[in-house]
């Protein structure tokens, strides 16, 4: 029992959570180089899910244990969730999965997924208005939208309107990063 | 009578112009959201909270249930026009519409969607008034043993009817309903999966994840299949079936209407199910059966009159029971707790003004629909014509926007994109959304009942409770009853 307590918080639980991360890539790598390539999804998905689990049942036994307390519910969840991505790994390995959709445009997504980081950021610093108006012509550029003006225009048009309605009409304290003293 | 005077205490909430202007930009903004391919009336309503938050709780959500109601409708223009359903529900409509426009009957088509959408909208807040009010009612004697079943009753049948691989569906609540654990235990006030941030302490925001898993996830999914080519459509009017026409289609309407609401009280059955069940019953029962999917307008009629009564019909267990029975309709229980209302019978009895002036606003809002669905429809047309290029963008700058401004926290703004990207990573591997966000907004409901059934009578709570019990056997049911039709499916096709 004290081993559990102990990968319930702390070191402990940095181990418990370095080595499921281990784990994953682990997993991920070999199913990249493995015959089952094709369902490299289909197996991650599931394998995060029961890492995932694995550190909500560990922190768990750090909870006060009484009959229906704090980790009950939890727990419960935490079988089911073993036991279907348990079910869907199984589905995937005696042949009954279906394998992973064909690849869109993943770089072009990761792209876009670090721009999107990028702005989340950028309001911290230059502020939600400057960042917006940044955010959104850079899109639609990377997006391959041709017309210049309209791409400005409304991007500007976005920055007025967020700025009239949930600033001003809605009183909506948006990040003004190092520009707090200029509206 | 009581029920009569409640009724016109409803409509009492909408006298002033206020009310009904939201109501009239509520059915456009609805319409329009429906009508562009890709945004869903559940991530019209998300993107649309925000909005709110200054409202009193019956605007806000006089406004959010007449975009729920639009958004149906407006799912069948590009239906129509150019066979691309604007919401998954019109992929009915597309069978017998876009064969009618290219027949070079648009307007026909549209006319007789806008018709069985309102007359489907009316039929379905009928049965929601004469159902939700006494279920409400008998509602208030449950135990919280049979609160707890009815919430896993909603959410078995929610992976049941779900179309795919039910571990998934099954999986992505249990995803949910974990997630949802996180934050303070409301009962013994131990910080669970905190990590040790004081901003989890509360758990995770519901609007953020909501537009997380429905908004963002579909710009991550749209970019990742982009091709840079926009839809293009002709310049259309509707145009009103002719009175021969319509009594033609009449029945069609009522019946599908019908259909449509009692299918939409299941949770998870939704606008999709009703309306291929109804599109499947007018063509069996139709005199002309051979003009299906060529351009028949009792098709049209049939599908658009189940998806939007089935709005009705959802709104059932959310306002009686306090069960989401659509994405939309958990979406729609964000907006109730952002306003600290909690759907379900002490709605009805501590806020009689919320309930009835909803809905009284659906009643004035299929009526405003079908005006603005009559003259608006070449102005929509234009509007929804904006190239994804713009559209996209503008969705993530919302989203920021929406999960900022529910608590001022960029805390928020990180865990929607976080949910997004989750959102997207389970589309992309079949594992449904909106299970999760169902999951999410009855975890506590479940939990909560649960542990107190177990405090108050122990474990044999479930088995002595009989009609927690009954549920619970339904509910088990119809847990294992898409895995054996599942595996059953699988041996077929393996002989």
């Amino acid at each position: 029992m004290s081993v559990l307590v102990f990968f319930s918080e702390g070191w402990g639980l940095k181990i418990l959570i370095a080595g499921l991360l281990a784990a994953l890539i682990g997993i991920g790598a070999a199913t990249r180089l493995s015959a089952r390539k094709q369902y490299f999804g289909e197996i991650l998905v599931p394998s995060t899910l029961i890492a995932l689990s694995i550190i909500f049942l560990a922190i768990t036994f750090g909870f006060p244990s009484e009959e229906a307390g704090p980790s009950a519910v939890p727990r419960l969840w935490i079988f089911w969730t073993c036991v279907l991505c348990g079910g869907i790994l199984w589905q995937v390995f005696s042949g009954k999965g279906k394998p992973d959709p064909e690849s869109g445009r993943l770089s072009f997504l990761l792209l876009i997924i670090v721009l999107l980081l990028g702005y989340y950021f950028a309001i911290l610093t230059a502020g939600y208005f400057i960042s917006s108006f940044v955010f959104l012509v850079l899109l639609m550029h990377i997006l391959a939208f041709k017309r210049k003006l309209i791409i400005y225009a409304v991007s500007a048009g976005w920055v007025i309107f967020s700025y009239v309605v949930f600033y001003r009409m809605l009183y909506i304290q948006l990040p003004l990063g190092y520009f707090e003293n200029y509206f | 009578m009581e029920l009569f005077d409640s009724i016109m205490m409803g409509f009492a909430v909408l006298a002033g112009w206020k009310p009904i202007l939201i109501i009239v930009v509520g059915v456009i903004v609805g319409i329009l959201a429906g009508a562009m391919p890709g945004l869903s009336p559940s991530t019209a309503v998300a993107l649309l909270v925000p909005f709110s938050y200054t409202m009193t709780p019956a605007l806000a959500l006089i406004l959010l249930t007449s975009i729920y109601i639009a958004s149906n409708y407006g799912g069948s223009i590009t239906a129509v026009l150019i066979n691309t359903p604007g919401t998954p529900s019109a992929a009915v409509t597309a069978l017998d519409g876009y064969p009618l426009t290219q027949q070079g009957n648009a307007g026909k088509g549209l006319g007789t969607a806008l018709i069985a959408s309102t007359i489907g909208g009316a039929v379905g807040v009928l049965i929601l008034i004469l159902f939700a009010v006494p279920l409400a009612r008998v509602a208030l004697k449950f135990s919280p043993a049979d609160y707890f079943a009815l919430a896993l009753f909603g959410l078995a049948t929610v992976a049941a009817m779900g179309r795919g691989n039910v571990l998934k569906a099954l999986t992505a609540i249990l995803f949910g309903l974990l997630i949802k654990t996180i934050g303070i235990d409301s009962i013994s006030g131990v910080s669970r999966f905190t990590f040790g941030s004081d901003t989890l302490y509360d758990g995770f925001t519901l609007i953020p994840a909501l537009i997380g898993l429905f908004a963002v996830s579909v710009v991550f999914d749209k970019v990742e299949k982009w091709t840079g080519l926009d839809r293009t459509m002709g310049r259309i009017d509707s145009k009103l079936p002719s009175f021969k026409e319509f009594m033609k289609i009449k029945m069609t309407i009522l019946r599908s209407s019908v259909i449509g609401t009692i299918i939409g009280i299941f949770p998870g059955a939704g606008a999709t199910i009703a309306a291929f069940i109804s599109y499947d019953v007018a063509k069996r029962t139709s005199k002309e059966p051979e003009m299906f999917g060529k351009g028949s307008l009792e098709g049209v009629a049939a599908a658009e009159g189940a998806n939007s009564s089935s709005v009705g019909g959802a709104l059932v267990p959310l306002l009686a029971l306090g069960i989401p029975g659509s994405a939309t309709d958990a979406v729609l229980l964000g907006a109730f707790m952002l306003h600290d209302l909690v759907p379900g019978p002490l709605l009805f009895r501590d806020n009689p003004e919320i309930v009835y002036g909803i809905f009284a606003s659906l009643i004035v809002a299929n009526i405003i629909m079908l005006f603005i669905g009559l003259y608006g429809n070449r102005m929509f047309i234009k509007v929804v014509s904006v190239p994804e290029a713009i559209l996209y963008p503008l969705i993530l700058a919302i989203a920021i926007i929406g999960s900022f401004a529910v608590s001022s926290s960029m805390f928020d703004v990180a865990a929607c994109i976080g949910f997004g990207i989750v959102g997207w990573a389970f589309k992309r591997y079949g594992y449904p959304v909106a299970p999760v966000v169902l999951g999410i907004v009855l975890g506590t409901m479940v939990e909560e009942n649960f542990r107190r059934a177990v405090i108050m009578d122990g474990y044999g709570a479930f088995f002595r409770d009989k009609l927690a019990f009954i549920i619970l056997l339904l509910a088990s049911l119809s847990f294992i009853y898409p895995l054996v039709k599942q595996w059953r499916e699988h041996r077929a096709r393996k002989k």
